[in-house]
């Protein structure tokens, strides 16, 4: 366990302070951490699915809200990789591109519809890289497929 | 009466003797000074006076002697008086000697040198005959492009005046309609509760005599309106047979971890089919759990070392020692917390968080059942998110405090920007809870408003925030 620990804790993925916190619960309760983390994969991939739903359709409201939603659990867990980019959907969806993100496509117009749906699209595409990582470090620690 | 006072009333025509003219006497001394003469002065034919320099006027003879500096309420005093600006028409302007600004003023009775002629000159009776031709007298002659637009303007002016306090008036009835929607929603919402409660029983009761009954649309209220995977939370959780088991719950029954199930007498175990009628619709799950002792005072302490749990855990370990001060203060050692939160993540975290110190937690998942909830039940303290389903946590609140003003509100947001803050305490938060938060954190606003009026407990604490409470405060007023 304690190499387990201590790949996870380097992999960088999680929060150390916080996942440490939330593994101490364990003591009162076994497997709270655990539960809590299969509940949370199921939530992303039922809302990464309708993040996609609502790119097709461009609704950017529902796509900044989906994007806060998912960013609330994430840093509750102390996964900063997926909150950082749940943030930018939020952000992009509010047609506010607050880190100054560059699109490299130039078919695109800047502030149109499209543009943010492309934004949001690349930050979709690093929070499902973020969360493959995460759950894979995850599953090798619980020793579990989450 | 003084001439002081005259000055300062000379508006006031109730105020004044008609037969008294003290103006018109200054006025008179005023202009048979000759060093003047640059600023004001009697005209040539010594029948009229003309100020040729207002700026001045306004700025150096008006205070020596009317002791104001106003030259429209000269010009007001002088058409109380009769006096007349003299027009200059476009052609004769021209040859004006006095210039482009000067104002000509002329009655028939004052005159140069003819001071015996004053007490010709009377205050004008209270009849208040033309106040538009007064108007006109005053600016008239000056420039009929200035009038038109000071018309135009004064006309704007007035109706901006009314436009404004008719949207007053607009967005008054509006917070009043949008408080009794509100209001409406929270008691149609729970007689919907309630009809699907006694159906419930009803097709249970059916089914139990061996009726066979057909297949009924019969969405659960509380479901039916939240799209997101958070009704595990959710006080109904009972549905019958006939309505097919939801993806959450499937998951839920699932997992490993049932927190409602195992936390709640009220819920059938999941393995067993026949449903359990639950008439306490409204009633949320407390979600106490039996192995963590109900008092905040005696939330256990645990052996492990981790540097990141060390603080909270010594407060607890504080709290214990003075265990007995807490329970003779406050009647009912239970603090019962309402969580008000749509992310099931938040709600498991945050829950087990308060769990751990000793409180009692009930949950809802949105604005909506949290009104009702608090309407219903008194609580200690309120944890409200405030992104969620059917109503957010801010407007949810203002709504709350229209009849509860003491239990304290805590704000969990992830939006920390300051004018977010402000809105929230405006909404009537009593505090904030900055998102995602450590179990410190969590701890800090629990003592802090449970525990405030203690100081014997855990006094850093409450030391330590006491800056922070006066900054809120502070924002408050502002």
């Amino acid at each position: 366990m304690p190499d387990k620990k201590q790949q996870l804790q380097e992999s960088g993925l999680v929060e150390w302070p916080v996942f440490s916190e939330l593994i101490a619960m364990d003591e009162d309760e076994e497997g709270f951490s655990k539960s809590l983390f299969k509940t949370f994969v199921d939530q992303v991939l039922e809302t990464f699915d309708e993040i996609d739903e609502n790119l097709e359709e461009k609704n950017l409201d529902k796509l900044s809200g989906l994007g806060h939603y998912l960013k609330g659990s994430a840093a509750a867990l102390g996964l900063n990789k997926i909150s950082s980019q749940c943030e930018r959907i939020q952000n992009y969806g509010h047609k506010n591109n607050f880190d100054n993100f560059e699109l490299n496509n130039e078919d695109i117009v800047i502030d149109s519809d499209d543009y943010w749906v492309e934004l949001i699209k690349d930050a979709l595409k690093h929070a499902r890289s973020g969360f493959d990582s995460s759950r894979k470090a995850l599953n090798d620690y619980f020793d579990d497929d989450l | 009466m003084n001439e002081d006072q005259l000055d300062h009333l000379h508006t006031n025509a109730s105020s004044n003797q008609s037969g008294s003219n003290d103006f018109v006497k200054k006025l008179f001394q005023m202009l048979q000074q000759d060093n003047y003469k640059n600023i004001v002065r009697w005209t040539k034919n010594g029948d009229s006076f003309v100020v040729i320099d207002t700026n001045e006027f306004t700025k150096d003879i008006l205070p020596r002697h009317f002791k104001h500096s106003n030259f429209a309420s000269f010009v007001r005093q002088l058409n109380k008086y009769d006096f007349h600006k003299v027009k200059i028409s476009n052609d004769a302007k021209k040859s004006y000697e006095y210039g482009d600004d000067a104002w000509e003023f002329k009655h028939p009775e004052f005159r140069i040198n003819d001071r015996n002629a004053l007490d010709n000159i009377k205050r004008k009776g209270p009849n208040p005959k033309k106040p538009p031709s007064s108007a006109d007298s005053s600016v008239g002659g000056a420039n009929p492009e200035l009038v038109t637009n000071y018309k135009i303007l004064s006309d704007n002016f007035e109706y901006l005046k009314k436009e404004n306090s008719r949207i007053n008036q607009e967005i008054n009835i509006l917070k009043s309609k949008n408080k009794s929607i509100v209001d409406n929603l929270v008691v149609v919402k729970s007689l919907n509760e309630r009809y699907y409660n006694s159906i419930t029983i009803l097709l249970n009761t059916l089914r139990q005599g061996g009726m066979k009954l057909p297949h009924l649309d019969f969405p659960n209220p509380n479901e039916d309106m939240i799209k997101q995977p958070i009704q595990q939370s959710q006080p109904v959780e009972v549905h019958p047979p006939t309505s097919q088991p939801t993806r959450e719950h499937k998951r839920q029954y699932s997992s490993n971890f049932t927190p409602i199930i195992t936390q709640s007498p009220q819920i059938p175990p999941p393995s067993t089919s026949q449903p359990v009628p639950q008439p306490s619709g409204t009633t949320p799950i407390p979600a106490n759990q039996s192995s963590a002792n109900p008092t905040f005072a005696t939330g256990t302490p645990n052996s492990n070392d981790q540097s990141p749990l060390e603080s909270p855990r010594n407060s607890v370990h504080d709290l214990t020692a003075n265990g007995s001060v807490l329970s003779t203060n406050i009647p009912n050692p239970k603090f019962h917390v309402l969580l008000v939160e749509d992310d099931n993540v938040c709600i498991q975290l945050c829950r087990k968080f308060l769990v751990k110190y000793g409180c009692q937690v009930t949950v809802v998942t949105d604005g909506l059942n949290a009104i009702s909830t608090v309407e219903n039940h008194k609580y200690d303290l309120v944890l409200m998110d405030i992104v969620m389903p059917n109503l957010d946590g801010a407007t949810a609140t203002s709504v709350i405090r229209s009849f509860d003003t003491k239990t304290p509100i805590i704000a969990m947001t992830g939006n920390i920007e300051e004018n977010d803050l402000v809105t929230y305490l405006q909404n009537g938060m009593s505090d904030i809870l900055a998102k995602p938060f450590t179990k410190d954190d969590l701890y800090s606003i629990l003592s802090k408003h449970l525990l405030g009026n203690e100081p014997v407990n855990a006094v850093g604490i409450n030391n330590e925030f006491l800056g922070e409470d006066q900054v809120l405060k502070k924002q408050r007023l502002e």
